[in-house]
């Protein structure tokens, strides 16, 4: 069985120290060791040390080295209380409840272990009231407990006050009931609690200073007989033995054998302890509930003191009320180290409680934050690492990809740089192109068409108008021609009209750029007498298509020779 | 003390974790990071210095080289014009006889000169015809647009009496040859192709 599936529960009260084994959640095996103490807190912690060694022999006997181990303990200095508020924040509840129980501690605060919880809040009732469950500790009581453990082998997990888990099971119980007004009396071993509400609602609770630990103690002391000088004193046993066997018995009946005691002789003893019990039961009552329901109030006795014989009918005979018992508390058996209803068993399946109240010494507690921040750190930094792998990996991926795209633009840079370098080429071959097309323009673009003049001079010469020669002459890119020839009188105009329209139609002629009439001279031209004319026409320069646009079909010359007859 | 001390284990322990988590990084992602950053630079240069390399780029630049190519090759055929003088007497002849016109005198390649800029030569070729009028104006149109570059300079017609009202005409022009600069001469061959 490996010790971490193994816990051990260390029971340290007055009287006694019970080591449970848990295996599976389960005790498994338990052993009681007598354990005296002193109510000083000083004598209780040096008891401690002295209980270590003892402790250890039966942590090498069962072999539970190392196993983790709660301690549920009663110390002179634990300080157990229930406190109730009207702030409904479970955080500001359980600050209020922090500093009033710090308010109230018979030691300095400073040297204090507290710890809060919150147990609920009340389901009825005019002001609900938050209740809240607070424990302290000394912290050097603290320290004493956690040094035995670790002294004995142990490893310390929690330790918790008994009586914490007593009243927050009662309080609990408490809020869950509905129905009637009904106080809960829990009897216990060493403490004892009177807690009443109704409807879920909680009216008061109030710690009883009555116990059967107390009422065993009782039976201890000298206890005289008549005609018996020497008094007795009867052992732990016995005593405890009378309290669980016979309670509260009859004068007559015969308590312990042996000694020949009977109930008279210790009656007295426990007369003291029952009527400040019956006190505190009176006023409580008195106080906590209203008189008209005072008289309503069940009285429900539970915990280890049911088993004390005729408890419960005394209570009730004394207070004038009922009192009932809680029959489940029937199964307590005292001679058990650990039974099923035992107070002990309370802390088996409480492991978030004991967590949240566990009084351990500040220190401890310091050492546990600062480990759990190292935790964190590390946690962190585990996350860290892990989200800079995924980078890396991320980063990984997209670098080969970036490599690929790089090798296959270095794959196509030379396809570019050949490209790059026809392109160049190509814009040098094109420049060359455009400055040979420049002069090919230049020399040839523009050029005059024989044709079209030879065709142009034919429509416009009328038939009083013979032309002799025409010569054209290319001076300085412009085509210059001369026309010469005769004009004749025509039946109805003159020469010099028709010599004058003659010009003018010319110059009309889009092929001319300019017409100028020279020379007139009167001539004769085969017998006819005329004048004869020499005209300068300036072709224009077009190109050869548009030149080819302009010409008309040649109907016919009007060139004649010296010899040829006039029109 | 307790305090002092676990609050130097805190710091100490979140030292060592920051430590590691830098080295971490460092070791591992800022070299990759530096690698990749300069690996997309270059090729952000790359891309963007590059002419995009596209088809219809290509195709472009492939189609402009053919045109250059076809208009050398056209300059070329229509210089050969100029150079070869007993082609250039067969093809005014073949226009003469086409036209109806009787070639008197044909001088071709009678004189050259040096055209300014050096961009070419020009030959002189001398006609004197002798026909219609009509024929003799399309006969004159088809020398001047023969199949090279033909530069009219002078013209001279006069009756030559006669029936059909014939004249004689002399027409002087030039058939000029381009110089070809070397890159375009170069253009012919193969070198521009992509």
């Amino acid at each position: 069985m490996g010790v971490h599936t193994r816990r051990v529960i260390l029971e340290i009260v007055a009287g006694r120290v019970t080591i449970a084994v848990l295996e599976h959640g389960r005790i498994a095996s338990a052993v009681r060791l007598p354990f005296a103490v002193e109510h000083d807190p000083n004598e209780w912690s040096r008891s401690l040390r002295k209980l270590s060694a003892e402790l250890r022999t039966h942590v090498e006997q069962f072999k539970l080295q190392g196993c983790s181990t709660t301690v549920l303990y009663s110390s002179p200095t634990a300080v157990v209380d229930l406190h109730s508020t009207t702030v409904s924040s479970s955080g500001a509840a359980a600050e209020s409840a922090l500093l009033s129980c710090t308010d109230a501690l018979p030691y300095s605060s400073l040297t204090a272990v507290t710890q809060a919880i919150v147990l609920g809040r009340d389901r009825n009732g005019e002001r609900r009231q938050t209740h809240v469950l607070v424990a302290a500790e000394r912290n050097d009581v603290a320290e004493a407990i956690v040094e035995c453990i670790d002294e004995s082998g142990l490893k310390f997990q929690a330790a918790v006050p008994m009586d914490a888990l007593i009243l927050r099971r009662l309080a609990l119980q408490a809020l869950h009931q509905s129905g009637e007004l009904r106080g809960s009396l829990y009897v216990g071993e060493h403490s004892s609690f009177f807690i009443v509400g109704a409807n879920g609602q909680v009216d008061f609770e109030r710690r009883l200073s009555f116990d059967i630990h107390s009422m065993v103690n009782t039976l201890r002391r000298p206890i005289n007989r008549a005609g018996v000088e020497q008094p007795i004193e009867l052992s732990q046993f016995d005593a405890t033995a009378i309290v669980h066997d016979y309670g509260i018995p009859d004068r007559d009946t015969v308590v312990h054998d042996p000694l020949k005691l009977t109930g008279t002789q210790i009656i007295p003893l426990l007369q003291p302890l029952l009527q400040r019990l019956v006190v505190e039961l009176r006023q409580s009552l008195r106080f906590g509930v209203g008189e008209k329901q005072r008289d309503q109030v069940t009285i429900v006795l539970s915990g280890p003191g049911v088993r004390v014989p005729n408890l419960a009918e005394t209570l009730s005979k004394e207070i004038g009320q009922p009192v009932t018992t809680d029959d489940s508390w029937n199964e307590f058996d005292f001679t058990e180290a650990v039974c099923p209803r035992g107070e002990m068993s309370l802390a088996v399946a409480r492991g978030r409680t004991i967590a949240q109240l566990n009084l351990e010494p500040n220190s401890m507690a310091q050492a546990r934050r600062t480990k759990r921040v190292q935790q964190w750190l590390w946690t962190g930094a585990a996350a860290a690492l892990a989200i800079i792998a995924v980078d890396y990996l991320q980063y990984d991926a997209r670098l080969n990809e970036a490599e690929e795209q790089a090798a296959r633009l270095s794959i196509s840079a030379g396809d570019i740089e050949a490209l790059k370098a026809t392109s160049t080429k190509l814009k040098s071959t094109v420049d060359a192109l455009a400055k040979l097309e420049s002069h090919i323009t230049r020399e040839t673009g523009n050029s005059t068409s024989f044709r079209a003049i030879m065709n142009e001079l034919t429509h416009w010469t009328p038939q009083s108008v013979r032309l002799t020669s025409i010569n054209f002459q290319l001076v300085e890119s412009r085509m210059v021609g001369q026309v010469n020839g005769y004009v004749f009188n025509s039946k109805v105009t003159s020469e010099e009209a028709v010599l004058e329209r003659y010009i003018d139609d010319l110059r009309e002629s889009p092929l001319f750029q300019t017409v100028s009439l020279g020379n007139v001279q009167i001539g004769s031209m085969s017998g006819q007498d005329g004048r004869r004319f020499e005209a300068e026409v300036v072709a224009e320069s077009a190109p050869w298509m548009l030149i080819q646009q302009q010409l008309t079909v040649v109907s016919g010359t009007t060139l004649a020779t010296d010899g040829d007859d006039a029109p | 003390m307790n305090n002092n001390k676990s609050h130097r284990d805190i710091i100490a322990h979140g030292v060592i974790c920051a430590a590691i988590c830098i080295g971490g990084w460092m070791m591992l992602v800022q070299p990759k990071t530096r690698a990749l950053a300069n690996l997309e630079a270059n090729i952000a240069e790359q891309t963007s210095s590059d002419v995009p390399l596209t088809q219809s780029g290509v195709e472009a630049l492939a189609a402009r080289v053919e045109q250059v190519k076809s208009r050398v090759q056209d300059v070329q055929q229509r210089n050969a014009l100029a150079t070869d003088s007993a082609r250039l007497y067969g093809e005014v002849m073949k226009l003469a006889e086409s036209r109806g016109v009787l070639i008197e005198r044909l001088k071709p390649g009678s004189d050259e000169r040096k055209l300014a800029d050096n961009a070419g030569i020009a030959t002189r070729v001398d006609i004197t015809a002798k026909g219609e009028y009509e024929s003799m104006a399309m006969f004159l149109d088809d020398v001047l647009r023969l199949n090279g570059f033909m530069r009219p300079i002078s013209l001279s017609i006069q009756p030559s009496g006669g029936a059909n009202q014939m004249v004689s005409a002399r027409i002087v022009c030039e058939a000029v040859r381009f110089n070809l600069p070397e890159q375009l001469t170069s253009a012919t061959a193969k070198e521009i192709a992509p």
